[in-house]
């Protein structure tokens, strides 16, 4: 599973797109599982899915079920491979309740599920997708992020997703690509990504009673502070020492040690400040 | 094929989830032909014809042209043309699937809706004003007639696509789509049968596909084509030659293409 990361802007959803065969290069050439996307051989398009974010490929006023058939006549899936393919699909997702709603009267997340199976019932060898979270409650993003685990650990279907959300991609992506502008800035795991960028920790300190802020800047960079919480940005090599300064000068009712955020180093990244 | 009937069955499914439209379609289809034959009725007065149409040679030509319009029309350029500007031709670009195909296909939904709806009426008004017509059909001529009516539907549906495929081009699609609606209106013989139009008109109608989609259809059926065969070879000639610039403005369009929206 792989993540592909960038700012707004940075090329990640046009990239997708010409791997997936919509758009044309400019200049260049693309090479997915042996083919050239902007040739849109029907062998290729039998072997890939994309699910972009609100783009919907259900029919909005009849029931998820019929554009599943559709799809079945589309990719001339077999019925006996459809059938099981569903109602694996459907048990993964829960969504026996909702198959015979009409699209426009389910709510977003329920569409986004009905979405993947309609992507996934030709079981594609490659998914696509572009935000396949956004705007979905905490719940169903979980849900979400769950299924995509099992049907990469099961069908060894790779995923390619773009996110706003750091947590689907630390969640789910063993490898991540980091793009801006078009330029490829990282290709590799999060752990690799956290320890080339993130060479700095966090100290999240409860004082038992308000510290004034200046007096705290003096000790390190104040990231976060709310009075009686404070939190430090520190480098490696020093973050014990600071904690122990800390323990010493104020009465602290915890202290909590934390790696960088997959998010933050993004933003600092992206901030221009390396 | 099998996935366009499959989209042809779903559209027909949607039909009737707004169950109300079908009551509107059924007056649109009464109004047409009754209005255009009440007014040639009155033109004609007391004479027993004009240009070769008596009140029952208008009965049916407007009655054949209201069915011709479900068997050969349907206008879908719109549909192509919001796909395209709102990056939902996306899906058709990652499947073995035709966005313009799909547009084409759900269009015959309500047609097929409608023309059931206007058989009736369509029967009713037939019985009243001009079951007096003489109708002489051979067995060539019905064949030629369905090969006509094949060739009219993909000549309007090709045009319908090229007008919708313009949208790669234009912001947007449906002011084309207005003035080919004119100009097949008039020059395709659906606003009066062209030999009653100006000599001029039935001059640059010859020039122009809009002629072969409806017009000559109608006639063959009304039995007033002299040389079938001719007829239909050029109705053939204009699907080729528009199919061709089809599939070479849809390569172009796509080059442009942008991939819009997320």
């Amino acid at each position: 599973m792989v993540g592909f990361l960038g700012p707004n802007g940075a090329g990640k959803t046009t990239t997708l797109k010409m791997m997936a065969g919509i758009l044309y290069p400019t200049s260049g050439t693309a090479q997915v599982l042996g083919y050239t996307p902007s040739e849109r051989k029907r062998g290729f398009q039998q072997k890939i899915s994309m699910v972009m974010g609100q783009k919907n490929q259900l029919w909005w006023d009849l029931p998820a079920t019929e554009a599943y058939e559709l799809n079945k006549e589309i990719y001339g899936i077999p019925t006996p491979e459809f059938k099981e393919t569903l109602s694996e699909l459907i048990a993964l997702l829960s969504v026996e309740d909702i198959l015979q709603t009409p699209v426009r009267k389910l709510s977003l997340g329920q569409r986004m599920k009905c979405e993947l199976i309609a992507s996934l019932l030709h079981r594609p060898k490659v998914l696509f997708l572009d935000e396949p979270t956004i705007g979905l409650d905490l719940m169903t993003q979980k849900k979400v992020r769950e299924f995509l685990r099992e049907i990469n650990r099961k069908t060894k279907t790779t995923v390619i997703l773009t996110s706003h959300y750091m947590e689907d991609v630390e969640a789910i992506c063993d490898r991540v690509i980091m793009i801006d502008k078009g330029q490829k800035l990282y290709d590799g795991s999060i752990k690799g990504l956290i320890a080339k960028y993130g060479n700095e920790k966090y100290l999240q300190i409860d004082f038992d009673s308000p510290v004034d802020r200046q007096e705290l800047e003096e000790i390190g960079r104040v990231v976060e502070y709310e009075g009686v919480r404070a939190t430090f940005a520190v480098s490696r090599k020093d973050h014990t020492a600071l904690a122990a300064k800390i323990l010493t000068k104020y009465k602290v009712d915890n202290l909590d040690i934390q790696e960088v955020k997959l998010e933050d180093i993004i933003l600092k990244h992206f901030s221009g400040q390396k | 094929m099998k996935k366009y009937f499959k989209v042809f069955l779903l559209s027909l499914s949607t039909q009737f989830q707004y169950r109300s439209n079908l009551v509107m379609w059924l007056i649109v289809a009464f109004l047409e032909p009754v209005v255009m034959v009440m007014v040639w009725s009155s033109i004609l007065g007391d004479r027993p014809e004009i240009g070769g149409y008596g009140r029952s040679d208008f009965v049916l030509y407007y009655l054949s042209t209201t069915v011709a319009w479900y068997f050969v029309g349907g206008v879908f350029s719109g549909r192509v043309g919001q796909a395209i500007k709102q990056g939902e031709i996306n899906k058709s670009l990652i499947k073995p699937y035709s966005v313009v195909m799909e547009a084409m296909a759900g269009e015959q939904a309500w047609k097929v809706v409608s023309l059931a709806l206007s058989l009736p009426v369509v029967a009713l008004l037939w019985h009243l004003f001009g079951a007096d017509y003489n109708l002489q059909m051979t067995w060539f001529l019905a064949l030629a007639l369905l090969v006509s009516i094949i060739f009219g539907a993909s000549i309007f549906a090709l045009i319908e696509a090229l007008i919708g495929i313009t949208a790669f081009w234009f912001v947007e699609v449906w002011p084309i789509g207005e003035v080919i609606g004119v100009l097949r209106n008039l020059f395709g013989g659906i606003l009066a049968p062209l030999t009653l139009l100006p000599l001029y008109i039935q001059r640059i109608a010859v020039y122009l596909p809009f002629k072969y989609i409806f017009y000559t259809p109608v006639n063959l059926f009304m039995g007033r084509v002299e040389n079938p065969l001719r007829e239909i070879g050029i109705q053939g000639l204009y699907v080729g030659v528009l199919y061709i610039f089809y599939k070479y403005l849809w390569k172009q369009g796509l080059r442009r293409y942008e991939g819009i929206g997320g």
